[in-house]
């Protein structure tokens, strides 16, 4: 299938979300911040990014638009509870391909991947 | 020569009781309604609010706290404290299987819990027109530690849910 960097501060939801994706056959490959998610796509073959917000060292709105000029064609969504319209707004166009809010169904978030990879 | 500064009265007065931040109900609201649904939402189960209070001073912890910074238009932060067993509960609930010890991994998930419902307050707080941010969670651990949230009143809200009580207090004001 694919493999997919999850870049969350929280390692519950590292766990939470990878869990549910390797249930779905994807390979999972984790990032604590932002900083460490633009380190792990410049060295990994990644497919799909799903990025968190607010996270230490370097938020998810910053590490997109790093990622994006690594790749402009980069596959990336957010994943955050972070919802206000404007900050979906720069992360859109910025580059993100979806952005899903947190709580999220399991489903939502597969369909996110879903999406990306097509 | 010395010269003496003379200051106004009423200046003297303002300075002898400094103002005491009162946080707005409009502002309030979204937390709890945040909190209650959250819960719900990631527990699946009914949550009851209990009689809200607003409080000066300081407090005790209970035995896991977790606390959300608030920047922006409002400042202060979110608190959401609960026993270990509580903790154990929630988590080996967004789990899916028992939590038998409040690990880094548990800790972790009940940072979420607090990022998620406060991060949903910013959004509610968004669509009536006040801008917020929130910091990563900081976790507490250990029963009895004294909190103060100096100078700002704190809002605390009692949420009953089947697998126990998550207390929320909130300590918030405008920024001038």
């Amino acid at each position: 299938m694919a493999k997919i960097l999850i870049a969350d501060d929280a390692a519950f939801m590292r766990m939470r979300c990878g869990k549910m994706l390797q249930s779905h056959g994807h390979t999972v490959i984790e990032a604590e911040n932002g900083r460490e998610a633009v380190d792990k796509f410049t060295t990994e073959s990644v497919d799909v990014v799903l990025l968190d917000i607010t996270m230490p060292e370097m938020d998810g709105l910053t590490a997109l638009k790093e990622i994006k000029k690594l790749d402009p064609g980069a596959r990336v969504a957010m994943v955050t509870a972070i919802g206000q319209q404007q900050v979906v707004m720069e992360a859109l166009q910025s580059g993100a391909r979806d952005f899903v809010v947190k709580p999220f169904q399991p489903e939502r978030v597969l369909a996110a991947v879903e999406k990306l990879l097509k | 020569m010395e010269t003496k500064t003379v200051v106004d009265p009423a200046i003297e007065q303002v300075l002898a009781a400094p103002p005491r931040a009162i946080p707005k109900a409009e502002h309030l609201e979204p937390f709890v309604a945040a909190a209650r649904d959250v819960l719900e939402q990631e527990l699946g189960t009914e949550v009851e609010s209990g009689k809200l209070a607003l409080v000066n001073g300081s407090s005790t912890t209970n035995e896991v706290t977790a606390i959300i910074g608030i920047t922006g238009q409002l400042t202060g932060m979110a608190m959401y404290s609960m026993s270990e067993a509580t903790a154990l509960a929630i988590v080996g609930q967004l789990m899916g299987a028992p939590c038998d010890e409040l690990d880094e991994l548990a800790l972790s998930g009940i940072g979420e819990i607090a990022n998620v419902i406060t991060g949903c307050a910013g959004t509610l707080l968004a669509q009536i027109g006040v801008a917020v941010d929130i910091a990563p969670p900081v976790l507490l651990q250990g029963a009895g530690t004294r909190m103060s949230t100096a100078g700002i009143q704190r809002l605390v809200v009692p949420l009953a849910t089947t697998l126990g009580t998550v207390e929320a207090q909130l300590a918030i004001k405008e920024k001038r």
